[in-house]
């Protein structure tokens, strides 16, 4: 963390791939989405975010790479392909995108060698006055709100949902064979999918939360991204969560279970 | 004696010289206006001087990006006027690794103290010299982390009192101080490994000379070039800078004899 | 031996005294005055400098220029 901490301050574009595998330790390699914490929130010293792509298939992981360097280096901060154990070793079709989509530039802050007519440059994280690290801090903070309109998320089956199930990468595909079940079975079910998980769709969410009874936050971890579900929907609606960790995976019917449980309850409540 | 104690400005410059007399000796251009902050008759400043000198001399200033490390050293990017980056603790040469590849017709060296280059940063220097990377290794050994406050350090000495060794180093305990230099020879992919000293003049003029010589292997790309000074800490050795002469003579250098340890084979 | 002189940037010495030590001559010492760091600042003392720049080589600050009268070949030319 120290050195990612390092490359945000120094504001250097760069892309990391975190293919999540249960821990902590040294943990299982099975797949996990337990660094969630880790990726948006911190985990390293300081006030900072990484703008965190949340892929849920081979297509998107490839295609997260080239938006992963352009969101990079338009934002001088460090982006972060959060993926898992199972969507790293998964076989899918997938269209690459075309070589040298990417632009070469040579940005001005670049250490290239000092030229005559300009200063020389210099890329650092330190900045020993506390009065200067305020201002790189401001900087940041003003970087951060910019990278909001960078918010991206996916919604399956929402416009009649009557119940709305919250998932990222992994968990989502597992989610949307359970909206299929569901209204199977006559229950209006729908899906949100936050695509970057940082920025975070918290305005979408709380819009939702006026049409939809509850909802149900789907992780492969002990419940991380319900918190900020939680925030989105301040209050209105109920959110639950179901979740495995370890390296263990939900199954759709194990989602459908829960879903139908908690949908009962809250019947039972209003009758 | 004297009326006024103080310098005034325009006084600073003291002797009066003879229009006709040449100017044989000046700050080098590649350095900023900036004081350095090290302490009195620390080796740091020296190294700095001599190796802008070099870079003015060799006209190479836009050609040369450097990579300050963690310890005394960190600011050396404020006095060092060529496009710097400033590394994480130990990882210049990693770093400096990462600029001559995007770069590879550019100088690039890294600058490093023992607490940074043969501590925390063993592995990245051992990794980057054993890759043979086309750059310049610049490392000070004064035995101690100076920064700091004058802890114990890799290369302390064997019964070197330190903050952090109060009744002096023991091998027993902590180990003997490590010769990273003489290691590297071992690497294939060290071209120049030397060991030089800054506390006299003619050690002066010789790690200049070594300095020449390692860009102009690196424009060659011959592999990596590692220089080693043996370099003081008046503060964190409780010494005057004068009386670190002595002690650098009598105990830092029978451990660390001064000298070429590696040279081309031709 | 040629003749020499040197400039020092009081400013900015440090009264590390290692110039005094590298110099042949014994032709500096350290001030009587403070620069206003609070640092004695290294000065000469007397006309025996001869330009042969050690002082300016093993000075940390690099506060010295160092001076030298031409070389007499050099005068017969100009």
């Amino acid at each position: 963390m120290l050195i990612l901490v390092t490359l945000l301050a120094a504001q250097l574009p760069c892309l990391i791939a975190n293919v999540v595998r249960g821990g902590p330790g040294l943990g299982t390699i099975q797949p996990s989405q337990g660094d969630y914490f880790q990726a948006t929130k911190g985990g390293g010293h300081g006030d900072y975010h990484l703008i965190v792509l949340a892929p849920s298939s081979v297509q998107e992981m490839a295609d997260f790479v080239f938006d992963g360097f352009r969101l990079a280096e338009k934002y001088r901060n460090p982006v972060m392909i959060l993926s898992d154990g199972a969507l790293g070793q998964m076989m899918e079709k997938v269209i690459l995108p075309e070589e040298g989509s990417l632009p070469k530039t040579t940005p001005a802050w670049a250490t290239t060698g000092k030229k005559k007519e300009r200063e020389h440059n210099v890329i650092t994280s330190l900045f020993i006055q506390p009065e200067e690290m305020e201002q790189v801090n401001l900087r940041l903070q003003e970087k951060y709100k910019a990278i909001q309109s960078e918010v991206r998320y996916e919604e399956i089956q929402t416009e009649d949902a009557e119940i709305l199930l919250v998932a990222f990468g992994l968990s989502s595909r597992i989610c949307q064979k359970t909206v299929d079940l569901a209204r199977e079975k006559g229950i209006k079910v729908g899906l949100l999918r936050p695509i970057t998980v940082y920025p975070y769709p918290y305005a979408r969410l709380n819009e939702l939360a006026s049409q939809v009874e509850f909802m149900l936050t789907v992780e492969m971890n002990a419940g991380q991204m319900v918190e900020d579900v939680r925030l989105a929907v301040e209050g209105k609606v109920p959110v639950h969560f179901i979740g495995r960790m370890g390296g263990m995976i939900l199954s759709p019917e194990d989602i459908l279970h829960k879903l139908e449980s908690v949908h009962e309850s809250h019947n039972a409540v209003n009758v | 004696m004297n009326e006024k104690l103080y310098l005034e400005d325009e006084e600073n410059l003291g002797t009066q010289v003879d229009e006709s007399y040449d100017q044989v000796y000046c700050r080098p251009s590649t350095l900023t206006d900036v004081p350095f902050h090290y302490c009195p008759g620390c080796g740091h400043s020296v190294v700095h001087k001599v190796l802008m000198e070099v870079i003015d001399e060799l006209g190479i200033q836009e050609e040369t990006i450097g990579v300050a490390p963690v310890g005394c050293s960190v600011f050396a990017y404020q006095y060092m006027n060529i496009d710097m980056q400033e590394a994480a603790h130990g990882r210049a040469s990693a770093v400096a690794t990462g600029v001559k590849r995007v770069l590879p017709d550019k100088y690039v060296f890294s600058y490093q103290g023992d607490g940074d280059l043969a501590a925390i940063g063993t592995a990245e220097t051992i990794h980057t010299v054993n890759r043979g990377e086309n750059i310049l290794m610049l490392f000070i050994n004064n035995g101690i982390y100076g920064m700091t406050g004058g802890q114990m350090a890799p290369t302390s000495l064997i019964g070197q009192v330190t903050s952090t060794s109060p009744y002096g180093r023991e091998a027993a305990q902590v180990g003997n101080p490590i010769k990273i230099a003489d290691m590297l020879c071992l690497l294939p992919g060290a071209y120049y490994v030397t060991r030089q000293i800054v506390h006299n003049p003619n050690g002066v003029r010789k790690l200049k000379k070594a300095l020449i010589k390692s860009f102009e292997y690196q424009k060659q790309k011959k592999g990596t070039c590692f220089i080693e000074v043996v370099s003081n800490c008046p503060s964190g050795w409780k010494m005057t800078p004068v009386e670190t002469i002595k002690y650098i003579e009598e105990q830092m250098l029978p451990m660390y004899p001064v000298g070429d340890l590696k040279v081309p084979q031709n | 031996m040629a003749k020499g002189t040197i400039k020092v940037d009081g400013k900015i010495c440090k009264g590390c005294e290692l110039c005094i030590v590298a110099c042949p001559q014994d032709a500096l010492a350290l001030s009587m005055n403070f620069n206003d760091k609070g640092y004695r600042f290294a000065e000469l003392i007397n006309d025996a400098c001869t330009g042969c720049t050690n002082c300016a080589l093993v000075c940390p600050e690099a506060a010295i220029k160092v001076y030298r009268e031409p070389k007499p070949a050099k005068k017969v030319q100009a």
